[in-house]
């Protein structure tokens, strides 16, 4: 690895994990670097909402000497991350990217920051988001957008809108985000990273905003696969105080990321993720490349009927707005007017959807994950594009007057959404760039609780391809080597 | 959707609103009620599917004290 600061900047945490441990590079001045980078960019992304330049000194400091003494924790120990602004910090503000919350100070940790401090990594501070983690774009009007280093008049995707462009733009090796429609994957696939939304019910949700209960999961944004799989283990396992929380063997999912791809089934669906009507021509003919690449690497492909995959994105609608505005109650009732209209529109629209509708959800929901089991239950993963679209500007996705979502951000969770309503592990890497240069994700979905294989199969991708070496263009990197 | 049934859905946004506490202002439901398109046929798309045959998805799970949840 070179010494610039960029290039350890834009290093993984799976490269400097070694090197930290044997003391060739400081969890110190990785931190300072991370510092002067979101003091660099942060200004032009607005990646960040709020950054803890002395206490996370004061914890690389302590990282070093831990280090040092031979006290190693693993991967994660002294690594610069991000906390997506709606996972608390005790004594910090959580504003869920709201002016409805500017005041809420979180009185204890949420258990994944809990478990990031055991495992010694180094929040620098709370990156932005969608207003209450509601909006598909990275659009933020009182709070302000969060600009797509890769093209800064680009929306980000969101709503892990500041997770993605800290990660893409070499602020910090990891974030995190949270995904109920695609919030993890949007933002992955339009600013050029990896980002994995586990398993239902995997990764403890304890302290975490919530929009919708039983569509909400908690997951890693970094620049490669390898990474999420060094956070994954860092925060899954069972937390006895989140109801959704799953009593399973946790595996190391580091532990199969080399064994390539021999013997793996890739289905590629037959329906819906590759129609034309739908999917940007860029995109699938980028996607494809992706899947062949797979196949003349050890893969085999399979080809998979799936008429009826269509139906999740509404049946994940018809269960996260009614879930939306129960959680909301409250807020809604004493705040309504600190809400930005779009969202508290968004959000009031679940008022509309009468009780038997979101059990009638609920029950199609169960089928439908059923269905997904038996369709895919000969092979191991599924690829697909992550999103849709070519990325929109922001633009383009920013409502105007008397419109509570521009039309050109609709359709961006149009294939993300369908996990969260199987609640498989999901994940989006970059594979490749369209004729405006932004990136392109491919979708790795498994069987659940099976990140293991998801997390091998997008390592395997990556090694092969390369995309994920690619830096945003020069205007987003600091020039101070 | 056209302006009637605009008004007839944001009538009902504000009205069960305000039966559970959320005010809802005469803009906010139209803006709500406007958004309305994808919402209605979400719901539509859901009661034509098979479903009888499943509980939903998310079902109550029983409290049992351990040390762990103490």
């Amino acid at each position: 690895m070179s010494n610039t600061r960029e290039d350890i900047a834009f290093a993984s945490i799976h490269d400097l994990a070694p090197k930290i441990r044997d003391g060739s590079v400081s969890p110190v001045k990785l931190t300072e670097i991370a510092l002067e980078r979101v003091a660099g960019l942060n200004e032009t992304l607005n990646a960040f909402i709020d950054v803890w330049h002395e206490e996370s000194l004061d914890a690389a400091r302590s990282a070093e000497r831990e280090i040092g003494q031979g006290n190693y924790r693993g991967p994660l120990h002294g690594v610069p991350i991000g906390l997506k602004d709606l996972v608390d910090v005790a004594g910090k503000v959580t504003t869920g990217g709201s002016r409805v919350l500017k005041n809420n100070v979180a009185s204890s940790n949420a258990t994944i920051t809990d478990r990031f401090n055991d495992a010694g990594a180094i929040v620098i501070g709370k990156t932005h988001l969608v207003e209450f983690a509601f909006g598909p774009t990275g659009v933020n009007p009182h709070m302000g957008d969060v600009h797509n280093p890769w093209g800064l008049d680009r929306v980000t995707g969101g709503s892990s809108s500041g997770s993605g462009a800290a990660v893409s733009a070499g602020i910090v090796y990891g974030a995190i985000g949270s995904d109920t429609g695609g919030s993890i994957r949007m933002p992955a696939s339009l600013c050029g990273i990896a980002g994995l939304k586990p398993t239902y019910g995997r990764v403890p949700r304890t302290g975490v905003l919530d929009l919708s209960w039983s569509s909400d999961h908690v997951g890693p944004m970094t620049r490669r696969t390898a990474d999420c799989a060094h956070m994954l283990n860092a925060i899954a396992g069972h937390d006895p105080l989140d109801n959704a929380s799953a009593k399973v063997p946790v595996p190391d999912f580091a532990a199969d990321l080399d064994r390539g791809l021999d013997g793996i089934r890739v289905g590629v669906p037959e329906h819906y993720f590759f129609n034309a009507d739908i999917v940007d021509p860029e995109v699938a003919t980028a996607v494809n490349a992706a899947i062949g690449l797979l196949g003349r690497n050890g893969a085999e492909i399979v080809s998979i009927p799936m008429p009826w995959v269509g139906d999740g994105r509404a049946i994940n609608q018809a269960i996260v707005l009614p879930e939306a505005v129960a959680v909301h109650e409250k807020l809604l009732a004493e705040h309504a007017d600190d809400y930005t209209p779009a969202v508290r529109s968004r959000i009031q629209a679940g008022l509309a959807i009468p009780a038997i509708d979101y059990i009638r959800a609920q029950r199609a929901r169960q089928m439908f994950a059923e269905k997904m089991a038996h369709a895919t239950r000969h092979v191991d993963v599924i690829a697909t594009p992550s999103v849709p679209p070519r990325t929109p500007t922001i633009a383009e996705c920013t409502p105007g007057p008397g419109e509570v979502m521009a039309e050109k951000g609709a359709d961006i969770p149009l294939f993300t959404s369908i996990a969260d309503v199987t609640g498989q592990p999901s994940l989006s890497v970059v594979c490749g760039f369209d004729s405006g240069g932004m990136p392109i994700g491919l979708m790795i979905t498994g069987d659940a609780f099976d990140e293991t294989t998801v997390l091998r199969v997008g390592h395997a991708y990556e090694e092969m391809a390369g995309w994920h070496e690619k830096r945003p263009p020069s205007g987003c990197c600091l020039n101070r080597d | 959707m056209n302006e009637s049934e605009i008004e007839e859905r944001a009538e009902t946004i504000r009205a069960n609103g305000e039966r559970v506490g959320i005010p809802v202002s005469e803009d906010h439901a139209r803006l709500a009620a406007r958004w309305g398109d994808p919402t209605l046929s979400a719901i539509e798309v859901v009661r034509g599917l098979d479903y009888q045959k499943h509980e939903p998805g998310a079902v109550f799970r029983p409290v049992v004290l351990s040390d762990e949840s103490n």
